[in-house]
């Protein structure tokens, strides 16, 4: 088989994988500490073209633009996290929470050209509230991570990021006890979620990973709108499954879950 | 050879370098799993550095007697375990010998996660961070009971004939037992008789006894995660985590 | 380090080593969708040196194991759909086998050895693992943990990186935090009216090797060593693999 790259090249493209690998572990140990505001300026793109296009998803839709998700990433946050002082009493933020969500299972692929890459990681992770009466919510979060990343002038950086839960519950009480589909209205994540810049439904865990969504990475040879984590690549499933016309409002009040 | 020739070598050295660090700490997270405790320090430390030290939430082993002496009491908590396992169920394990039952207990997994590595500039040391989630059944006075344990392993190592353990610190956030919230009250398991030397069972003192690091409460203010190792020359120049 | 290897090959096999992440990677991916076809038609080897193994025993040879591995767990994904659709009609015209359950088994803690030659290698994972559906037949959700260990060997045919061994040790199982797997054992041994312990597994395709290949979690019995972590190794032979060649 031909080598495209020399050794050199070769070497070099493992160790942008490798720094791609570290820049989502220290992710994890920014939200460790809770540094949002760090975690933006330090693992995220920064060149003006990339902030206008960067992109933070979930499964209800896209933030687009680091102003917007600014806005949601740690202005709302520390909106909140005033707001839990002001019930707890605490004398300062965070204050009995716990953020941990170890991500696993890298796959990585860089673009024939190298210039971005995309990755897809799981984690079995769990974030903990503290309540004010002495207790806490904590809860398991269940939750996909895919990301595009960009190589900037001083290395690579995060550029359109989705997140997708499959399941989150509180610690200590049986899943299997709780309604079969979920309440999006009542979800915690969707409401800390907000109004994002493009809403829709990227992952609806009712099917499992059915939807497909976020993608598993494939080799590619450069960028484009069609492969991105951001909001262009996102294509609606036709089916909806939630939706009447697909089976579920023909057996509605025949179970009851 | 050229500059750029050497360039490169560094750049395959290094990429070697750490993996053959995941390779250690796997090895060790491994070595834990099947209660070799009493192995570790052979198997993975710097030891006849007496400048070695292994952290817990609660203190600090440092020089090679006291860190060698933490693993021997583990193994010796195994050994006990195994027998008191024995007593209870002569039927299936009272022909057993001490060697044959060793092991029989405890299962500790502490998966490790996250890696963040970097390796010093002189090439003699290095640093890495792990996030471990845990489950582990140590067993204790109330018997064989699983536990959550969420935490970091922070370690710092140095080049020998490979690379070897200097300082390793495995504090958790969350020691909680599996079934239960650990925001809300622990309902312990009750203490049982026939584990009840377990429950006077004592690791020997820390050289230094102090908190490296809170465990999680509802009333816990926030602690840093262990410090990311950031690049440096040589390890004079960066942060250690050893005392 | 590496250095009795001339540095073409030591940066080869750091790309290998990279490569077989991602194979190990995309089986969870897949497996996550249980997607058996996509798994095994794409990062399998095809040989007859090929092999799946699991308590239960030692699937040998891509059409015992694609048999055991994919016919089976289709059948399975098939048969649940059926059921299903008679409760949740709105799995019409979805795909059965993710409906059937995420089964998402985490890698960390990886060994990973490229054999000298370039042409194989090894590595060994501790699983953090997650089990999980929504519309069961039994009509609530589900979510277990399923703690593992792998010990996988990958060989590279035609510059493609390719599974030919795997097998998984199952440690842990249990209902995501309802029950406390080491107290519920120990509760279990001393009932005084005991009953035998769960199985660990599904089910029982047909093996070349009957098991039990690996014996789960016991309050009574030693953390096994089934599959031992990758020693550096020179070429993959017998005294390098998580499967003997017969």
């Amino acid at each position: 088989m031909e080598q495209r790259y020399t050794d050199k090249e070769l070497m070099a493209r493992v160790w942008d994988v490798e720094n791609i690998k570290t820049l989502i572990h220290k992710r994890v140990y920014y939200i460790a500490d809770d540094r949002r505001e760090d975690e933006l300026s330090d693992l995220w793109v920064s060149a003006p073209e990339n902030m206008a296009t960067a992109s933070f998803g979930r499964n209800w839709g896209f933030y687009v633009g680091m102003d917007a998700i600014r806005g949601y990433y740690v202005d709302a946050h520390a909106k909140r996290l005033a707001q839990q002082m002001e019930r707890t009493g605490a004398a300062e933020p965070n204050v009995g929470n716990l953020y941990a969500h170890p991500a696993s299972t890298g796959l990585v692929r860089l673009a024939g050209d190298g210039l971005t890459a995309k990755g897809l990681w799981y984690c079995i992770a769990q974030e903990t509230t503290a309540l004010g009466d002495g207790t806490a919510d904590a809860r398991w979060m269940l939750e996909r991570i895919a990301a595009d990343f960009v190589k900037e002038s001083d290395g690579w950086k995060i550029w359109h990021m989705v997140i997708a839960a499959d399941l989150n519950c509180e610690a200590g009480e049986n899943y299997s006890k709780q309604p079969v589909y979920v309440d999006w209205d009542s979800d915690p994540v969707k409401a800390e979620f907000g109004t994002p810049t493009v809403a829709a439904l990227t992952h609806d865990p009712t099917f499992n990973w059915w939807d497909g969504y976020p993608f598993i990475p494939e080799p590619y040879e450069t960028f484009h709108d069609s492969i991105s984590y951001g909001p262009e690549g996102f294509v609606p499933n036709p089916l909806k499954g939630l939706s009447a016309g697909e089976g579920r409002g023909y057996m509605a009040g025949r179970h009851a879950r | 050879m050229t500059n750029k020739t050497q360039d490169l070598e560094t750049m395959v050295a290094r990429w070697e370098d750490q993996r053959e660090l995941k390779n250690l700490m796997g090895k060790y997270a491994n070595c834990v799993v099947l209660n070799r405790e009493g192995e570790l320090f052979d198997l993975f430390w710097a030891k006849d550095d007496e400048d070695v030290c292994l952290a817990f939430n609660d203190g600090y082993y440092k020089g090679g007697l006291d860190v060698s002496g933490y693993y021997e009491a583990a193994a010796g908590r195994n050994a006990l375990v195994a027998s008191l396992l024995r007593d209870r169920f002569p039927e299936k394990l009272g022909a057993m010998g001490d060697d044959e039952i060793y092991g029989i207990g405890p299962f500790k997994v502490k998966p490790m996660s996250c890696p963040v590595i970097e390796i010093a500039g002189d090439g003699r040391t290095a640093k890495g961070l792990w996030y471990c989630q845990g489950a582990s059944n140590e067993v204790g006075a109330a018997g064989p009971v699983a536990n959550w344990t969420w935490g970091y392993f922070a370690v710092d190592f140095v080049r020998q004939n490979s690379w070897r353990i200097l300082h390793l610190m495995h504090v958790n956030d969350v020691d909680s037992t599996c079934g239960q919230s650990w925001g809300k009250p622990q309902v312990p398991y009750p203490d049982l008789p026939e584990f009840a030397p377990l429950g006077e069972f004592r690791y020997p003192p820390y050289t230094k006894a102090l908190t490296v690091r809170p465990y999680y409460s509802p009333g816990r203010p926030m602690v840093p995660a262990p410090r990311i190792p950031q690049p440096y020359t040589t390890f004079s120049e960066t942060f250690s985590y050893g005392f | 380090m590496k250095e009795h290897l001339d540095l073409s090959r030591r940066i080869q096999n750091a790309a290998s080593s990279q490569e077989v992440e991602n194979v190990k990677a995309l089986h969870t991916y897949y497996h996550g969708r249980a997607d058996a076809t996509a798994e095994w038609a794409q990062i399998w080897s095809r040989s007859g040196d090929c092999s799946w193994a699991h308590a239960f025993g030692r699937m040998r040879g891509f059409d015992q194991v694609w048999y055991g591995s994919v016919t089976q767990y289709d059948q399975m994904a098939m048969q649940n759909w059926m059921e299903l659709v008679e409760i949740y009609p709105e799995v019409g015209g979805k795909d059965p086998r993710p409906i059937m359950e995420a089964s998402v088994h985490t890698l960390v803690t990886d060994v990973i050895e490229v054999a000298d030659d370039g042409l194989s290698a090894r590595a060994s994972f501790i699983t953090p693992g997650v089990i999980h559906s929504v519309l069961t037949t039994e009509q609530e959700k589900y979510c277990n943990v399923l703690w593992e260990r792998y010990g996988s060997d990958f060989i590279c045919e035609d510059g493609q990186w390719k599974y030919l061994h795997e097998h998984v040790c199952p440690d842990i199982l249990t209902r995501l935090d309802a029950l406390n797997w080491a107290a519920e054992d120990y509760a279990r041994l001393t009932d005084p009216d005991p009953k035998a312990a769960p199985p660990p597994t599904l089910g029982a395709p047909p093996v070349s090797d009957p098991g039990p290949m690996h014996h789960p979690y016991s309050v009574l019995s030693k953390p096994q060593d089934t599959v031992p972590w990758p020693e550096p190794y020179a070429t993959m032979d017998n005294d390098n693999t998580y499967t003997p060649f017969l």
